[in-house]
């Protein structure tokens, strides 16, 4: 078993095979050996680390990706947005807390769910307009009307593509 | 080079993917700011505190979204890179109306040239001159497709490569001396036997690692005295390590000539050094002419016709496509295939893929499998269990069990 200290010290003990889905705490056990010590997660907070913990038992056992299937992914680029069912149901969640679990599960290093979360946010994107994305994600407009003129003509490029 | 507005993003190095959420606050602006960024002041999380690479991450999923990629560009300045390195990472330039539109965008934004790592060129007689000037503007290309059919009617008449201008020559010579260079596809062209023009541009291409050539057709009674520009070197001989072949067999004249061109003696691109080679339909006389010049070079293959294997001892990797309608039954040249591997050969992985023209019945993989234990039998019907032991590094494993781990590695059966 595995405990684990987040960033507002709650404990939370685990099964290693679960919790080894994340490559920074896996890095971390090979590094401390057979111990009891606590590991410290300041970076994420209990409510985040009880979603990230579910996401992993959910698939445990599952084959992590390799160097060389991440690179092939790479090569082909065949980005998709599709997202499997129960995945899709977990990350049902409030923006608020799909990013955090984006940022915890970059932090972690748990490459499937960085995925699914990216993926999520793709596709709250996908079909918008800058002015709805600026308005989904609270962003502000920091272009020069020169600038978003010129984007625009290069945008002509994108057009019945 | 600025635009004509002066905004050039600077291109700076994205952090590593084992950045800890001390990036948190840490946005990358790649765009020279003008005024602050928003960036939310309480503790909740929003896109705004998403660190640049994960930004970047988000993006690449919208790849194949042009129009929503547009949209992101015109965001804010961090969106700008992320957006705009993926809607220019593959151009195709198919007319005059493609060229004029992508030359006016890197007038008046030269910064975008850099992005294009994948460019399809369909040519045509209009477009030499504009394509003549972008070219030299492109310093990153990875991925070269090259393109000289153009369709009259039902008809596809190939451009000649002889007849190219010299300035559009130039232009692609420029492209080819790229060090980011790796991969090229010929589909369409005319050339003459000895031609020394077309492989004298690899000349300097030190970091091509695939040769693609398709439907290429020969013309035999010109004379080759305009060859003799900068380009032509006689003795040079290009020895891609990866070739692709793709050979209609309801062109006969296209796969005959290909043949001819291949293996005139005086041809400057020499296939015996070709390490992968992936061979789409053609003439069985043919593909056996190609694997018997490879030889002891070939490692991997990926083939859809009957292949006779006795000279290429080395091959590790055998990828047989399979054409199915219907039901599942194996065609003959599959097992004449692989029956004709040498003794004591190398092979590691046999990929059996089924390109099933109707909807074939899941039960069919029972069927499918059954086949393919058996063609692992018909392949290494020569070989030791300890030689199948040493290949897969199983310690005490039995060769049955070895021969099941070739199976489920490489069992992959595409719908």
């Amino acid at each position: 078993m595995v405990l684990l200290v987040t960033s507002d010290n709650e404990q939370f003990t685990t099964e290693k095979d679960i919790v080894e889905r994340s490559v920074l705490i896996k890095n971390m056990l090979e590094d401390v050996g057979e111990s009891d010590q606590p590991i410290p997660l300041p970076n994420v907070s209990s409510s985040v680390l009880k979603k990230v913990l579910e996401y992993c038992e959910h698939h445990r056992g599952e084959p992590l990706p390799t160097a060389d299937s991440e690179q092939s992914q790479d090569e082909t680029r065949k980005r998709t947005t599709d997202i499997s069912e129960w995945d899709q149901k977990f990350i049902t969640v409030d923006q608020e807390m799909l990013f955090e679990i984006i940022l915890a599960a970059n932090y972690l290093d748990i490459k499937s769910l960085l995925d699914v979360g990216c993926k999520t946010v793709a596709n709250m994107i996908k079909g918008k307009t800058p002015e709805e994305i600026r308005k989904l994600f609270n962003i502000v407009n920091d272009f020069t009307p020169e600038e978003e003129a010129q984007i625009k003509k290069e945008n002509e490029w994108a057009e019945d593509r | 080079m600025p635009g004509r507005h002066g905004f050039t993003p600077t291109w700076s190095r994205l952090p590593s993917s084992e950045s800890p959420l001390s990036h948190h606050h840490q946005l990358c602006l790649n765009i020279p700011q003008t005024g602050p960024i928003a960036v939310s002041a309480n503790s909740m999380a929003e896109a705004t505190d998403l660190p640049n690479e994960l930004l970047w991450q988000i993006v690449q999923h919208l790849e194949f979204d042009p129009p929503t990629l547009a949209a992101c560009a015109l965001v804010g300045r961090s969106w700008y890179l992320p957006a705009q390195v993926h809607q220019f990472r593959r151009v195709s330039l198919k007319n005059n109306l493609d060229c004029s539109l992508f030359s006016q965008i890197l007038a008046e934004s030269a910064h975008l040239a850099q992005l294009v790592r994948a460019l399809t060129i369909q040519f045509r007689h209009n477009t030499f001159l504009i394509l003549s000037q972008i070219l030299p503007l492109l310093s990153c290309v990875e991925s070269l497709d090259l393109q000289g059919f153009s369709r009259h009617g039902y008809r596809r008449l190939f451009l000649c490569w002889h007849r190219l201008p010299i300035p559009c020559v130039d232009a692609l010579a420029h492209l080819f001396r790229l060090p980011s260079l790796k991969c090229v596809n010929v589909t369409g062209w005319c050339f003459r036997p000895t031609n020394s023009g077309f492989p004298g541009l690899f000349r300097h291409s030190l970091a091509l690692q695939s040769l693609g050539i398709s439907d290429v057709m020969i013309c035999k009674h010109e004379s080759t005295l305009d060859e003799s520009n900068s380009l032509s070197d006689t003795t040079f001989k290009l020895c891609p390590p990866r070739l692709q072949l793709w050979l209609p067999t309801t062109n006969d004249l296209s796969a005959t000539n290909l043949g001819e061109w291949l293996f005139h003696p005086e041809c400057s691109i020499d296939i015996r050094h070709v390490r992968e080679l992936l061979v789409s339909e053609g003439k069985e006389i043919f593909i056996s002419q190609v694997l018997c010049t490879i030889g002891a070079s070939l490692e991997v293959l990926t083939c859809s016709g009957l292949c006779n294997l006795s000279h290429n001892p080395r091959l590790r990797v055998l990828d047989l496509k399979a054409y199915v309608v219907n039901r599942f039954t194996p065609p003959q040249w599959l097992e004449t295939s692989i029956s004709s591997l040498p003794p004591n050969n190398c092979l590691e992985a046999l990929t059996l893929t089924l390109e099933p023209g109707f909807s074939v019945p899941y039960s069919d993989d029972q069927e499918a499998s059954g086949y393919l234990w058996k063609m692992l039998s018909v392949a290494h019907s020569d070989v030791s269990a300890e030689q199948r032991r040493s290949r897969q590094g199983v310690g005490d494993a039995g060769p049955l069990e070895v021969l099941q781990g070739f199976f489920v590695s490489s069992w992959n059966r595409s719908y």
